[in-house]
């Protein structure tokens, strides 16, 4: 947690990520608020984000979010949602530092009867100012109201009515000052208490949420020394959780030197990211670790990492941006040179929102470099890339001892990735072992079928009617305007039932947009998708889509709600779940190989493997008549992927479910989707403004 | 317009916002109106770009015009719905022309007046640039949230849930959206942390250029003279 009492000065890193995202997340309620019509409701959630921010770290950090938030309003949705914003951030900054100070909803009531009339004030004071303006909305609204009278006019009860309303705006706007101070601190008490009220219930939720920075450690231990964090030697280091019963690591003694590619193997569990941590510079709880200077984590010449997801690495909007975040005063990046090592070269201006994952990764190799480190920690750095970039990447890093006097730590769950190591050190259980049977190292490089990339298998005879037909469908978005661009080329398929297709295709061939058709959500631009004979976006919910990113899809507090919800059955909010429900809870999670004890559990504390297997266990449950799964093995560990595939498998054969994988890696899933479609190429470069 | 430093462009649609708010008018309508065309034709704004309102837009927009003619204040509502159109107008361009990576570090200097007052401007900056990049990502996130909820088939609520169902997706939605922001806000912590903390230096900022102060002169001398003609009393309204 952000929020230490005492704390004073500069933003710390944590504040500054939460204040952007929190003011972000506010932003972008007020701006999809002023979208829709019920908008007065919808800008109060705004508070929401903006008390969670107050709640969790210090007022520095909800004035700088407010400030950067109503800007961001103010940009994209003009005066009104800036305002908003500020609004939002008083309202969500009391309620949240309340919370954080431990009060409760009295004190909540107490301040909004003062900052009510402040407000009030405040607002009195704009109207003031701006009387040309306030004159012109007033007027407007009279000759509204008159006009709408007037219309009524023959109409006998209606007319009464009229005159009636007409007359209390009248009296309204002309004592405008009063009527206004009068109306924000009526509001205040209602507003303030909603915004306690759902931020009592979302905190309650999200409590089980654990982050921390691993390397804040970092911190405490930060000497003043130079950076030196070669040649570094462990001896019998072990490292225990604050509150965990046993050691992450049991005793580890290894040397790194200087120009070395070191790959450290494990499973999960088996304590390779405690490696990475005291390796970095966390302090072990026992035994020694020697280095001639401090760590330096992102000082020249000290310790780079890389983690794993490529998207939260990157700081900058675009690729020169990035690369110059955070660089020390007076120093010169050395950026062409670096970008054409890592197979950039040229692309300074690119936004990185453009890039791909493998590109991402590279990106942060090329700003780890800069720094010229001496130590280059790659965390499971290639997890989250496809096959092909996979490769590309690892011969990247392999190479790089040779070309800079760096040495690459590349930790890795693939055996195969060892085979380019001039040293492994292989983890199992917090040990050190030697490479046993049991590990990954054999495991096949590829399917027999996998080196013809792209061509389409032609579809079994199955002879039955197909399930989902796609007739010559292609998308094409904001067409017509300068936005215009292709997403999706046109295509047709069939699918049988009981049918299992595999679609790839390099980033911006439009795989995820053909998910979004083939689910119902989005209608396409051309052509038809069929369900049994009539459109799938007359029918939403029968086609399944699990979608990537499996946090934004599983929603419900626990695990067993999320399941039922999925599957559409009602839990009585006071009662809970009948004998029944759970008995259908533990089927589900029994399909996707999860234990029925989980079925209690706060959806925030799973991992992202097991939330992606509770997704799908509640899609299955849904028994939908196709189920599509949007890149369903990224980020998931081998063991991981090999159960998920043989889930699949299972379903389809046994279950008859039709099945379509959209992914550009197919390892572990040739047995459940046999068929292959590719989409090749990107379809077009989004127009650069 | 595109070669335009993000500074100016920010600081005209600031004073055209405060203007158009201060003196709202037939004057400052027509010099509003005239700046937007001539704004669209430096930038080359293709027609296809104007957004295009839904039908339930225009008839609502029919409704106010009607009541508005019924009741005698036709000219107010054009007033003021020109001036919105105006403002809204004044947003797209710069959002249109400015690239995103350039708004923080043009916020920073146009506030810097602030650090003599010991604002954190720097600091603001910082948080501003994170929060644009984080913008569009979170938008997109919405969009799965909602998606993800429209794809779950839900049979007809029962009684005990009709009222309560609204408030029950509200606080799911937000507890995800919660969730998701505080992980990525650590993420986002650690990002820096790898970096080696935050930066103590101020972003290298260009000088302006010739056509930069032309453009704010032009701008400013308009503003003014709104602002005189609408105060001796050349407004016809």
């Amino acid at each position: 947690m952000g929020y230490e009492r005492g704390m004073k000065g500069r933003l710390k890193p944590i504040e500054v990520g939460s204040a952007a995202v929190l003011a972000s997340a506010a932003a972008s309620v007020v701006v999809v608020g002023s979208l829709l019509p019920r908008a007065g409701i919808l800008e109060l959630l705004a508070a929401v984000p903006l008390a969670v921010l107050a709640q969790r770290h210090r007022g520095r950090s909800i004035i700088a979010g407010a400030a950067a938030g109503s800007v961001v309003a103010f940009v994209v949705g003009g005066v009104g949602a800036g305002a908003a914003i500020i609004a939002c951030s008083v309202m969500g900054g009391v309620v949240g530092s309340v919370s954080r100070r431990g009060r409760g909803w009295k004190t909540v009531l107490a301040l909004a009867f003062v900052i009510g009339p402040a407000c009030g004030m405040v607002a009195d004071f704009v109207l003031w100012v701006l009387a040309p303006a306030r004159e012109l909305a007033f007027g407007s609204l009279r000759s509204a109201a008159a006009g709408a009278a007037s219309a009524v006019d023959t109409v006998p009860v209606a007319r009464v009515l009229a005159e009636q309303a007409k007359s209390l705006l009248d009296t309204v706007l002309g004592s405008w000052p009063l009527s206004v101070a009068m109306g924000v601190t009526a509001f205040m008490p209602v507003g303030m208490l909603t915004v306690w009220k759902l931020l009592t219930m979302v905190l309650a939720r999200v409590d089980w949420v654990r982050v921390e920075d691993p390397l804040e450690v970092q911190d405490q231990d930060l000497s003043p020394s130079t950076p030196g964090p070669l040649l570094l030697e462990l001896f019998d280091v072990r490292y225990r959780y604050p509150g965990a019963g046993t050691d992450a690591l049991k005793g580890v003694s290894l040397t790194v030197g200087e120009r070395e590619f070191i790959v450290l193997t494990g499973a999960n569990g088996s304590g390779k990211s405690t490696l990475v941590r005291v390796l970095a510079g966390a302090v072990p709880t026992a035994g020694s670790v020697m280095r001639p200077g401090a760590p330096g984590i992102g000082a020249v010449g000290g310790t780079a990492l890389i983690l794993q997801r490529p998207e939260a690495q990157v700081l900058g909007i675009n690729v020169a941006e990035d690369l110059a975040w955070g660089l020390p005063d007076g120093f010169v990046p050395d950026t062409a040179t670096v970008l054409a090592a890592v197979g950039l070269a040229g692309m300074e201006q690119r936004p990185t929102s453009a890039l791909s994952g493998g590109q991402l990764q590279r990106l942060a190799i090329a700003s780890a470099l800069v720094r010229k480190p001496a130590l280059l920690i790659s965390d499971e750095s290639t997890a989250m890339i496809d096959a092909e970039g996979r490769g590309s990447l690892l011969e990247l890093l392999a190479q790089l001892p040779r070309k800079f006097p760096v040495t690459v730590l590349h930790v890795s769950h693939s055996g195969v990735e060892a085979s380019r190591a001039d040293r492994v050190i292989h983890l199992v259980n917090g040990r050190i072992a030697a490479p046993g049977p049991d590990s990954p190292v054999t495991h096949s490089e590829a399917h027999p079928g996998s080196g013809s990339a792209s061509h389409v298998v032609a579809p079994e005879a199955t002879g039955r009617a197909p399930v989902l037909e796609l007739q010559d469908v292609g998308h094409t978005y904001a067409p017509g305007t300068p936005w215009s661009h292709e997403a999706l080329r046109p295509l047709s398929f069939e699918l049988g039932e009981g049918e299992g297709l595999a679609i790839t295709g390099e980033n911006g061939s439009g795989k995820s947009t053909l998910a979004w058709i083939l689910a119902g959500l989005l209608r396409p631009e051309r052509g038809v998708c069929l369900l049994d004979g009539r459109p799938v976006v007359q029918q939403q919910g029968a086609v399944a889509l699990a979608f990537q990113h499996s946090r934004l899809q599983v929603q419900r507090p626990t695990v067993g709600l999320d399941i039922l919800a999925a599957a559409g059955r009602h839990v009585h909010p006071k009662a809970g779940p009948t004998t029944d429900d759970r008995a259908f809870v533990e089927g589900a999670l029994h399909t996707v190989g999860l234990p029925a004890g989980l079925a209690t559990r706060s959806i925030e504390a799973l991992s992202g493997g097991q939330l992606r297997r509770v997704a799908l266990a509640g899609l299955i449950a849904a028994k939908p008549r196709v189920l599509v799964l949007d890149e369903p093995l990224a980020g998931l560990d081998l063991s991981s992927r090999r159960h998920l595939g043989q889930t699949l498998s299972l379903l389809r054969n046994r279950d008859s479910m039709s099945l379509i994988v959209i992914s550009h890696d197919l390892e572990d899933l040739w047995d459940a989707c046999p068929r292959r479609i590719d989409l090749g190429e990107r379809v077009s470069q989004r127009q650069a403004r | 317009m595109h070669d335009l430093a993000a500074e100016t462009k920010l600081a005209c649609l600031l004073l055209i916002t405060i203007v158009m708010l201060a003196c709202p008018g037939w004057t400052a309508t027509a010099a509003g109106t005239g700046l937007v065309l001539a704004a669209s034709r430096a930038a080359r704004v293709p027609t296809s770009a104007i957004p295009r309102l839904p039908g339930w837009a225009w008839v609502l927009l029919a409704v106010g015009a009607a009541t508005s003619y019924l009741g005698h204040g036709i000219s107010l509502y054009l007033q003021s719905m020109l001036i919105t159109g105006i403002l809204l107008a004044c947003g797209s361009i710069v959002a249109w022309t400015t690239p995103v990576a350039q708004i923080a570090p043009a916020v920073a200097r146009l506030a810097s007046p602030l650090r003599t007052v010991k604002v954190p401007v720097d600091e603001w900056a910082l948080v501003l640039g994170l929060c644009l990049r984080s913008f569009p990502l979170l938008l997109e996130e919405f969009r799965i949230m909602l998606a993800a909820r429209r794809l779950r088939r839900t049979p007809p609520a029962p009684a005990w849930r009709a009222g309560t169902g609204v408030i029950v997706d509200v606080v799911d939605l937000l507890t995800v959206t919660t969730a998701v922001s505080i992980r990525r806000a650590a993420e986002l912590g650690q990002a820096i942390t790898i970096r080696g903390g935050l930066p103590t230096t101020r972003p290298q900022t260009l000088p302006l250029k010739r056509t930069d102060w032309w453009t704010l002169c032009g701008v400013s001398t308009l503003c003014i003279l709104v602002v005189v003609a609408t105060t001796v009393g050349l407004n016809p309204a």
